[in-house]
């Protein structure tokens, strides 16, 4: 059962001796990378195909993960990194669904620490969340976790504590599953995308904190004013100035963190380390995308590979083929290619701000590379990112010249017919569904002192402390895409700047900077999961949030709210089925991830909508999702971009136990 | 006091000030780094200490240096904002003015901070032989002192639609007095390192304070612009120009002292900020 460690996997306690040899061996091999975990080897050293992730199975299976502080660098430049095992990222995780993972985790640390398994159910005190869950590991200690296996799936692991995930703290997990998957496939690679900086992510945020357009070098020129006047003339260009002036954003706001800090990481790996997967002509390669990015959105092709989503969150899908696919921060995308040419091929993983770039090698043989492609001019946004509606002849918001009605948004184009008489915002109103669900319960419910009981079963219906809005029931039947809905008089107070004035959804669209190709790209609408739902029940309660932030701090919060002042749990009644609707009322996207629960993403497939653990919404976009909270417990649900969660995009849902009362406010505070 | 130690002092306060702003901050995230996500982290109080300015004026016969700082320390929703505006000639001692402002700010809307607090002021005094301010001729203001008052201070921080950073503060002095001044700066990227910000400043008075050379009304306005480079975001060397143009009664007192009523200045200096 012995497998030596380089293989990736811990099968077996490891001493720290033992552990520290192990890791300099690894070293050694990798040269360039010496903290490479064995999935990110040259191809040369590292077993073929399957072998490279082979996982332990058996139901003593133990796994001991030491956490550690360890140097870290390349390109000539030295950093330490907080490492799992040593390596960055951390170990192959293998499991067996059906099973039980048993796992020591060993702070080596001068903080706490912590794992959170993302997008495992698992039972509460097991997730992971230090003051959510449990109250983290102290250094010194052991913390043991140990559930039983229930899913199948690509997902990963990462540190909840601090900073850590920033520097270095994650790894990828595979849960084989139990019955044979429904699709073949020779060989298979992890490929987990991350961000490393060497500036301290405390100093990063701080900086954020001051300025936050710290780390964009993407701004609007003198320059670029000229050349708009040039292509749409001096007034549309003026006119495009002052209506992004008056909202004091910018249209080049994509991250707030860029290549200006951050290298762009494949396995651990910069660019130059060129990570390479071997495979042999006319074989199928399973590839396992994980984006452990803290705050990178990665938009990946393999030029010359059409690729085949086979898993998105860990779950099968029906396959669907793209050449290009944007992978959230938090999220999983399983894809299968089928390279048949004796040739290098590229796996190009560009930021979406354009500002850097991961890449690996497919390769039938070692040492080889492809092309790299040249990198695409830097995407903005446009009216409808900031929630400027359409079809709403009259307004205000729709005098803008300049609105780029194509959603997907480059430049604006000059003299836009604002008033759009195509979108039929009036017409949906009236429906009784979308009049129910008309925009923000606002201040007519918030005279009421905490939540307004009614129906007498406990069922909550009104507007919590912090804004959240909590509807009986919801006409629309469940799996279909949310109404354009209109922002109501509730600007979310101070923390909010800008609030979107419409909301809608924007699963088909690929986001900004994507789509406009002349290739296909993967988008929501796309994503069906493989075996519809048997029963497709109906929600009972909607739920909705609002995604709000202020740039010009660097503040991010839900309802306007931040972490900190909202401290009242979110009640959930054990195996209620609720809508859990998000609406991003700020410029940036949001990958936004839900503890302790599958959801199902109501992309208009009713009992065919996918499984995710974690969705982006765009900006301006409303999104809505339905789950059947289980496990009882308190669970965070949180922006996967991780100093937007550190400055308070984060709640907490408290899940009732079986049979028992829901939590009131000002309850379950820990 | 000699010339030379005087400017020997004058370079060693602008020494401090700059050890000051580039020391490293205590690690504001050490204390949060074993924090829960989204615990505390959320709450940290930071310190932001901004050299707006820090530069010698080139063409004025006495050299001065200039000196503006603005900080301040809170969290997201309430600051406690300290600003320091001063000049003193690098040729002579005495002289010289300074002003600080300790203002308690709070955000009222997405852009905006009210701020109230105090502020210092002291500058030389003008003693004065009875003079018609509307006729130079009538009589001669020597320098004679200083004068310090302290004066309440209310305003706003914000930024207007347009990104025009803009900062309106009226002052009541501990003699009555009433005064407004606004100031305004905007950021021109020609590159995304190279960036031009014109800047005006706006100077009123209800009442004429003889002592200082401020008359009733529109007292100045200030118009410049700054060229800087951002070799870093922190740190960021510039050139600029300004032009003063005094007005009404104030441009006659400073004329009564030698002075012009419009003033073209060249200036080098450092924008550094932590």
């Amino acid at each position: 059962m012995e497998r030596s460690f380089t293989d990736g996997v811990v099968t077996h306690p490891v001493t720290r001796r033992r552990f520290l040899h192990a890791a300099g061996a690894v070293g050694a091999l990798a040269g360039l990378q010496r903290l490479a975990p064995a999935y990110a080897l040259p191809a040369s050293d590292r077993g073929a195909g399957r072998a490279a992730l082979a996982g332990v199975s058996g139901r003593d299976t133990r796994v001991d993960l030491i956490i550690d502080r360890t140097p870290f660098g390349f390109g000539g430049r030295r950093s330490v990194a907080t490492t799992i095992n040593g390596s960055v990222p951390g170990p192959l995780l293998r499991f067996r669904e059906g099973e039980r993972a048993t796992i020591h985790v060993t702070n080596r640390l001068r903080e706490d620490t912590s794992i959170h398994w993302h997008g495992l159910l698992v039972p509460n005190a097991m997730d992971g969340v230090p003051g959510v869950n449990f109250p983290g590991i102290h250094p010194g200690q052991t913390f043991v976790y140990d559930f039983p296996l229930r899913q199948y799936g690509t997902y990963w692991y990462h540190s909840h504590s601090g900073f850590q995930e920033q520097l270095g703290h994650y790894g990828p997990l595979i849960i084989d599953p139990s019955e044979p998957e429904p699709f073949q496939y020779d060989r298979e690679y992890v490929v987990m995308l991350s961000d490393w900086s060497f500036e301290d992510p405390g100093k990063i945020l701080d900086n954020l904190k001051k300025q936050s357009a710290y780390y964009n070098f993407q701004r609007r020129t003198v320059g670029d004013f000229f050349r708009d006047v040039d292509r749409n003339g001096l007034r549309a260009t003026i006119a495009d100035r002052w209506e992004w002036g008056k909202m004091r954003m910018t249209p080049t706001d994509i991250s707030d963190v860029t290549g200006s800090t951050y290298t762009y990481l494949l396995n651990g790996l910069p660019p130059a380390a060129n990570w390479t997967g071997l495979f042999r002509a006319g074989e199928r390669v399973r590839l396992r995308f994980i984006n452990a990015g803290a705050g990178s959105y990665f938009d990946v092709r393999i030029p010359g590979l059409e690729m085949t989503l086979v898993q998105a969150s860990g779950q099968h899908v029906q396959p669907v083929a793209f050449d290009e696919f944007r992978i959230e921060i938090a999220q999983t995308f399983d894809v299968i290619v089928k390279p048949t040419e004796d040739r290098a091929y590229t796996i190009f993983a560009e930021s979406m701000d354009r500002s850097g770039y991961a890449r690996g090698t497919l390769a039938p043989r070692a040492g080889m590379s492809a092309e790299i492609p040249r990198r695409r001019p830097r995407p903005t946004l446009n009216m409808v990112d900031m929630g400027m509606a359409m079809g709403m002849g009259g307004h205000e918001g729709m005098s803008m010249p300049g609105m780029d009605m194509s959603g997907t948004g480059t430049a604006s184009k000059p003299g836009a017919d604002a008033s759009m008489p195509g979108m039929d915002m009036p017409a949906a109103a009236t429906k009784p569904a979308a009049a129910a669900a008309s925009g923000h319960a606002g201040h007519d419910m918030s005279s009421m002192p905490g939540v307004t009981a009614s129906g007498g079963a406990g069922v909550f219906e009104g507007q919590l402390r912090d804004g959240t809005i909590i509807r009986a029931s919801n006409l629309r039947a469940p799996g279909t895409i949310p109404e354009p809905v209109m922002h109501g008089n509730n600007t979310h107070g101070s923390a909010s700047a800008g609030t979107a004035m419409e909301t809608r959804s924007r699963l088909s669209e690929p986001g900004a900077g994507l789509g406009e190709d002349g290739w296909r790209v993967l988008v929501w609408t796309d994503v069906k999961r493989l075996t519809p739902a048997e029963t497709f029940e109906p929600p009972v309660r909607e739920i909705e949030l609002h995604l709000t932030g202020n740039m010009e701090r660097y503040m991010w919060s839900i309802n306007g709210i931040k972490f900190s002042d909202a401290r009242d749990p979110i009640p959930l009644k054990h195996g209620e089925r609720i809508r859990l609707t998000i609406v991003n009322d700020t410029m940036m996207a949001h990958p936004m991830h839900l503890h302790g629960v599958f959801m199902e993403l109501e992309n208009g497939h009713g009992p065919e909508c996918p499984y995710v653990h974690t969705i982006n919404v765009k900006p301006a976009e409303r999104v809505s999702l339905l789950a059947t909270p289980v496990d009882p417990g308190p669970w965070a649900f949180h922006c996967h971009v991780l100093f937007h969660m550190d400055v308070g995009m984060f709640r907490v849902f408290h899940v009732s136990e079986p049979g028992g009362p829901m939590t009131t406010e000002g309850e379950a505070r820990s | 006091m000699s010339v030379v130690t005087h400017r020997a002092r004058v370079m060693c306060s602008s020494l401090v000030i700059a050890a000051l702003l580039l020391v490293q901050p205590a690690r504001v995230h050490a204390q949060a780094g074993g924090a829960a996500h989204g615990m505390d982290l959320d709450r940290v109080i930071r310190t932001f200490i901004l050299a707006e300015q820090l530069e010698v004026h080139a063409n004025q016969p006495e050299r001065p240096i200039d000196v503006e700082l603005v900080s301040w320390i809170g969290g997201d929703y309430r600051r406690l904002y300290l600003r320091v505006q001063g000049e003193q000639s690098t040729l002579m001692s005495g002289g010289g003015e300074m002003q600080g402002d300790a203002l308690y700010g709070r955000l009222i809307t997405p852009f905006w901070s009210f701020v109230a607090g105090g502020r210092v002021d002291t500058r030389p005094r003008t003693v004065i032989a009875p003079v018609d301010f509307g006729d130079p001729s009538t009589g001669r203001r020597e320098p004679g002192g200083r004068l310090t008052r302290g004066m309440l201070a209310i305003g706003f921080i914000g930024l207007a639609p347009g990104w025009f950073e803009v900062e309106p503060t009226l002052l009541v002095s501990d003699k009555g007095d009433v005064s407004l001044e606004v100031e305004s700066s905007f950021d021109l990227l020609f590159t995304q390192r190279l960036i031009v910000q014109p800047w005006i400043e706006v100077n009123a008075a209800v009442q004429a304070v003889p002592e200082i050379g401020v008359g009733s009304g529109l007292n100045d306005v200030e118009i410049g612009a700054r060229m800087r480079y951002e070799i870093r975001r922190k740190f960021a060397p510039y050139v600029g120009v300004s032009m003063l143009r005094r007005t009404g009664a104030t441009a006659a007192m400073a004329h009564g002292l030698g002075e012009r009523r419009s003033v073209g200045t060249i200036t080098a200096g450092l924008r550094i900020w932590r």
